[in-house]
């Protein structure tokens, strides 16, 4: 074996070696898409499977208990206004992009604004649902409706949560004049993330209040 | 599909036995051994195993042959040989895609057909009810809805169908009797059913099959297959209430000590016809017809009653029993007691 | 060799340690995973060693009961997460950039993350030793078991947490290999072309992706059984034990393919280069990648025959798995058709890819065996599945990752491993292996279930196990002869040459090992295997007077480096912190500070959370406000 070695070393002819073509200093990206938006989908698709698992778990302890125990005393008005807010604030997102892509970056940190506030009012609705429970002495331990109730909007509160926290550091990177109309990827980010967990409301809101 | 089945399956036993003459299945059967069925079921589910392990052998010689008759044959001989670049070859693929998809199509089929034969959800006709219940480490086994509680020992009758109802409130156990039938989950929370039949008298070991904990190892049970009559004879003698030791005998002062507070036994165990009602441990009403205790772990004899009520901790750790150190003097009298409780 | 690269300068340039805590360079990140993962690996094989001597005797009494749960269960959690996974990892890291052409990965600095998390989820889990006691509750943690109630120590906690981290790990890892290998593949490289590690390596980061998320609600739901007095497994009040089950399977069956897919690349890699052939049937050994991948996300209730499923439920898992054999038994055919007639350069690495075909077999078959339901009923939770799956495991996925090392050493160190150390390992390894996995098998169908620390004389189990005992330490000699043979030959001369094998692949055509920007330039790309196309041309027109080639230099090129960074840490201690704080944060663990005297509607703030919230935002912030390069 150790002989082979040798022979195919010495088989190789110290002629010079071949040496391609020289890397351009920056390289296009294969499929012309950003590495950053592109991880941006990917991650989504993977959340959307933490959810699934969630609402699974929702749905299998739904008619578990009777409607005095838990369900019954959702507030279906807080909810659908929450919803609206929620609908609105994706609307005020797409029109922050839309605003720093026509290079207008004033509208466009107010809209960013208005979508945090947006965000906040919808927090303040869930905390008013979870205060109408906790009154009615229904806790994240009472049964296994309300834990998986408390848990499934208790992480989509969280994701609301983070979201409005990355808009916030969206407002600061763009007053440090950070983002510009060449370079808005960063808002187009924030923007897929805050309606994914838009839609990730949408779904909870008919699993929950509708169905 | 009955005719080929037959064929298939003497032909597997018949290649089975050929295995052992090589050593390979060697040893002697054990009690626990899913080689040596013992009923219907297990026969079937054994025979289809000898098929589909018969099959994997000869793919497995198949491959292995090629492997390394290959690695032989093709060494590098040369340092700059040049072998011919074959990047593949449909029909050659598309023939190792079909044969094994074919054979897994027909071993897929005598799934379901051996499924629907010897599946826990599938038995073979009206049967008499028995509930086993799991607990931390052994079963209780239950007749007459619940009126006759018993241990370890599940006695049922020769020939005719046993419906079995299991329960957990604790942990998931899985009860499973090799010789005679395949594994069924006991789950808190939920009822699962399977079903026992044998015309074989004898004794069956078992054995819990999920983990459960510190002492899933030690967690046993035999099933006791009796003719009918005997079997009957049996259930009728643990509907009654326990024997009533001789005044002033050993075993009475056993009883004392038995149902004294202070020796926490009657905190965990029942003994029918006593003030003894507790409901953590095994039913002790008849415990001197069991053949095993601690779980099927020891025999039921004078040593290991001794040995197990002076340190049960020492014999199983970890296990529920608890109980104050008793004097060498206690132990014998307790023995006596429970050696009474026929 | 690279002296006309002109590097443009970066921020900062830590040396020595720190070099290595603020690395963002893929392949210092690779071996970062390669020697931490290589380190569990020994402590996971310790672990089984004692398991292995318990088991040698009847009734033996070298461990109880307890401390032989928490050993399997710290056993099966330490081979999964952090010695299979990272291993493969490793690998990709290093691997997947050079052979596709590329200089880093995408996102270097969730590189550095990946690799942290992975090492304090792996501290985390064994620190559960030094504070009252390892998880016991088997690697699958079925509830009820894992609940409070059953399992009182904090060891279930730990395990839950430092998955969790370990699961982020894992994501970010699989979104940054997908990232890298979708976009930036060589001018030319398309999908049909990437080599099949990538392959194995995108598919297998797509199947995290999809899995994980929902072992990861699974736990949190165990989380807040045992923390917040929640029911979700507890059937008393009206939780379900299944429902962990499915999660976990949902995740857990996939799981198996996530750890044997990039193996199933290193082989090919490894077979077509020791063979001078191209792999054989390209495209159905990526459509079985694919195949397989698809198919794992519906076979998981096939862990679940015995719970009491419907038979159509049955019927269905079973039909699915026997599926999964097909494009499996397509992989095995087409190597054995690589191999066939080819140029085999027997070595270490050759000997231990065609070891994995002959065992790996083993593991596929026995799997087909448990997919017959009626014969799962009967082996299922006995010592033939252990065998079954270590089949697949320690012959699949170990074997060729030690196939790996004898094949990437040189390219990784610029040093040979020694041959005949090898070889030894080699053998070792596939006697022990045998002793123990195959009796094993029969062991199981003698009726020995799992997870059990001891047995009676009287059951026949004794002898066998005696064997297998052997075996084990027989394989454990096989990895004190490999781990002797890298500390060995890192002190020798670098000997190896850009292309020591002869190779076929893009990591072949730069120097050994490479230089922190991988490539000067590139050679076009029109096949899978573009090294091979410019030393023997496409149709083989230089056959008898090949080039050599050499990427590493030449030319002035400018190359942007990522600067190092030390936030990834940071945000990995924060969450690292804010795990230890839910840990003992409630309850009035000792992280629970108590503020009921403050007169808040709160009794008592978790401060271990709050600290890692707050130390996770500074690392959250500094990462943000760092350049990108």
């Amino acid at each position: 074996m150790a002989a082979v070695d040798k022979l195919e070393q010495g088989a190789r002819r110290a002629d010079e070696p071949l040496k391609g073509v020289l890397i351009p200093e920056h390289v296009e990206t294969s499929t012309g898409l950003d590495h950053r938006k592109m991880v941006m989908w990917v991650f989504i698709a993977s959340e959307s499977i933490f959810f699934a698992a969630l609402m699974a778990t929702y749905l299998v302890n739904r008619d578990k208990v009777s409607l005095e125990e838990g369900p019954g005393h959702l507030d279906l008005a807080v909810a659908s206004f929450n919803t609206f807010i929620l609908l609105f604030s994706s609307l005020t997102m797409v029109l922050a992009l839309q605003a720093i892509e026509r290079a207008k970056k004033g509208r466009m940190i107010f809209l960013l604004v208005a979508t945090a506030f947006w965000g906040l009012v919808f927090l303040g609705g869930q905390a008013f649902e979870y205060i109408e429970l906790i009154n009615n002495g229904i806790t994240f331990d009472t049964n296994v409706w309300s834990s998986s109730f408390f848990a499934l909007t208790g992480f989509h509160g969280t994701h609301v949560l983070i979201g409005i926290i990355w808009i916030v550091m969206l407002i600061i990177r763009a007053l440090r004049g950070g983002i510009s109309e060449h370079n808005h990827l960063a808002v187009e980010l924030g923007g897929l993330y805050w309606h994914f967990v838009d839609l990730v409301w949408v779904v909870l809101f008919t699993i929950i209040y509708l169905i | 599909m009955r005719l080929l089945w037959n064929k298939w399956s003497r032909l597997g036993a018949a290649l089975s036995a050929s295995l052992a003459l090589f050593g390979l299945a060697g040893c002697a059967a054990t009690p626990q051994d899913i080689l040596s069925p013992f009923s219907p079921a297990a026969q079937l589910t054994a025979d289809l195993f000898h098929l589909v392990f018969w099959i994997s052998v000869v793919i497995f010689i198949f491959v292995e042959g090629m492997l390394i008759f290959f690695v032989f044959r093709y060494q590098r001989r040369r340092a700059d040989e040049y072998p011919e670049q074959n990047h593949g070859n449909t029909k050659l693929e598309i023939t190792w895609t079909a044969i094994p998809a074919l054979l897994l199509l027909g071993v897929f089929g005598l799934t379901i057909h051996v499924m629907g034969q010897v599946g826990p959800q599938f038995p073979p006709g009206q049967g008499i009810p028995i509930r086993v219940v799991g607990h931390q480490w052994w079963w209780e086994v239950q007749y007459n809805d619940g009126k006759v509680k018993y241990a370890t020992d599940i006695h049922i009758p020769a020939g005719q169908v046993v419906h079995v109802e299991l329960k957990s409130d604790n942990v998931i156990h899985s009860f499973w009797i090799p010789s005679l039938m395949g594994k069924t989950d006991v789950v808190p929370g939920y009822t699962n059913t399977t079903w026992l039949y044998t015309d074989k008298v004898g004794s069956y070991s078992g054995q819990c099959a999920e983990f459960c904990g510190a002492q899933h190892a030690n967690m046993l049970f035999r099933v006791i297959v009796q003719s009918p009559a005997d079997f009957e004879a049996w259930l009728n003698n643990v509907q009654t209430p326990a024997a009533e030791p001789a005044p002033n005998s050993e075993a009475a002062r056993g009883k004392e000590i038995f149902l004294n507070p202070k020796t926490t036994c009657i905190g965990c165990h029942a003994i029918q016809g006593t003030t003894a009602v507790g409901v953590t441990g095994p039913d002790l009403t008849h415990v001197a017809s069991r053949t095993c205790i601690a779980g099927c772990l020891l025999e039921f004899d004078h040593a290991n009653l001794v040995k197990w009520l002076s340190n049960p901790q020492a014999v199983k750790p970890g296990t529920i029993m608890k109980i104050p150190q008793l004097t060498p003097d206690e132990v014998n009298a307790l023995v006596a007691y429970l050696e009474s409780l026929k | 060799m690279a002296t006309n690269v002109l590097a443009l300068p970066r921020a900062s340039q830590p040396t020595g340690l720190m070099s290595w805590i603020t690395t963002v360079d893929h392949k210092r990140i690779g071996i970062l995973y390669l020697i931490t993962a290589v380190i569990f690996f020994i402590v996971g094989g310790i672990e089984a060693l004692i398991i292995r001597t318990q088991l040698a005797a009847a009734s033996n009494t070298l461990v109880g009961p307890n401390l032989y749960n928490e050993l399997f269960t710290m056993h099966g959690t330490t081979m999964i997460f952090l010695a299979v996974m990272p291993l493969n990892s490793g690998f990709g890291n290093y691997l997947v950039p050079l052979m596709i052409g590329a200089r880093d990965m995408a996102f270097p600095r969730l590189n550095a993350l990946g690799y942290w998390l992975f090492l304090f989820g792996g501290l985390l889990l064994y620190s559960s030793f030094l504070v009252g006691g390892a998880p016991d509750a088997g690697w699958f943690g079925y509830a009820p078991l894992s609940e409070r109630a059953y399992s009182p120590t904090h060891g279930v906690d730990f395990w839950i947490l430092s998955l969790q981290l370990l699961g982020i790990s894992s994501i970010v890892g699989s979104l940054n290999f997908i990232v890298t290998i979708i976009n930036m593949r060589a001018p030319g490289m398309t999908i049909n072309r990437l080599p099949l590690l990538v392959w194995g390596t995108l598919v297998t980061s797509l199947l995290v992706i999809f899995a994980l998320p929902s072992v990861s609600v699974a736990m949190f739901l165990l989380l807040f059984d045992r923390v917040f007095s929640t029911s979700f497994y507890l059937p008393n009040n009206g939780g379900d034990p299944l429902l962990w089950q499915h999660l976990f399977w949902f995740f857990g069956h996939p799981e198996v393919y996530i750890m044997i897919m990039p193996p199933f690349g290193i082989i090919s890699e490894i077979l077509a280069t020791n063979s001078r052939k191209p792999i054989f049937g390209y495209a159905a050994m990526a459509f079985a990648f694919a195949g397989i991948s698809f198919v794992s996300f519906t076979v998981w209730a096939h862990h679940m025959f015995a719970v009491g499923m419907s038979p159509a439920a049955d019927a269905v898992f079973a039909g699915m798995s026997f599926v999964v054999a097909v494009p499996t038994g397509i992989k095995i055919f087409n190597w054995l058709a690589t191999i066939w007639r080819g140029s085999l350069r027997i070595n270490s690495a050759f000997l231990f890819a065609a070891g994995f075909i002959g065992q790996f077999t083993i593991g596929g078959l026995s799997g087909v065996i448990l997919a017959a339901v009626p014969v799962d009923w009967q082996v299922t939770d006995t010592y033939f599945v252990i065998g079954h799956f270590h089949y697949t495991l320690f012959a699949g996925a170990v074997l060729a990752l030690f196939a790996g090392t004898y094949y990437w050493f040189p390219k990784m160190t610029g040093r040979f491993l020694n041959e005949r150390l090898g070889q030894l390992h080699f053998w070792f390894t596939m006697v022990g292996m045998t002793l123990v996995f195959l009796i094993m098998h029969y062991v199981g169908v003698l009726g020995m279930p799992r997870r059990i620390y001891t047995y009676g004389a009287a059951q026949g189990w004794e002898v066998w196990n005696f064997i297998e005992t052997i075996g084990a330490y027989l394989v454990a000699f096989g990895v004190l002869f490999f781990v002797i043979n890298i500390i060995t030959s890192l002190r020798h001369k670098a000997t190896a040459t850009n292309d020591p094998w002869d190779g076929q692949t893009l990591e072949w055509a730069t120097s050994s090992p490479p230089p922190a920007y991988n490539f000067a330039s590139m050679l076009p790309v029109n096949s899978p295997r573009p090294l091979w196309d410019a030393k023997y041309g496409p149709h083989g027109e230089f056959a008898s007077n090949p080039k050599t080639v050499d990427l590493s230099g030449g030319g002035t090129a400018t190359v942007h480096l990522p600067s190092p960074s030390i936030w990834p840490l940071v945000l990995t201690i924060g969450l690292s912190i804010i795990a230890i704080g839910i840990i003992f944060g409630f309850d009035g663990g000792p992280l629970a500070l108590d503020i009921s005297g403050m007169g808040m509607a709160l009794q008592s703030l978790p401060i271990g959370l709050v600290t890692g919230i707050v130390v996770f935002f500074i690392g959250l912030i500094g990462w943000v406000s760092q350049p990108a390069s």
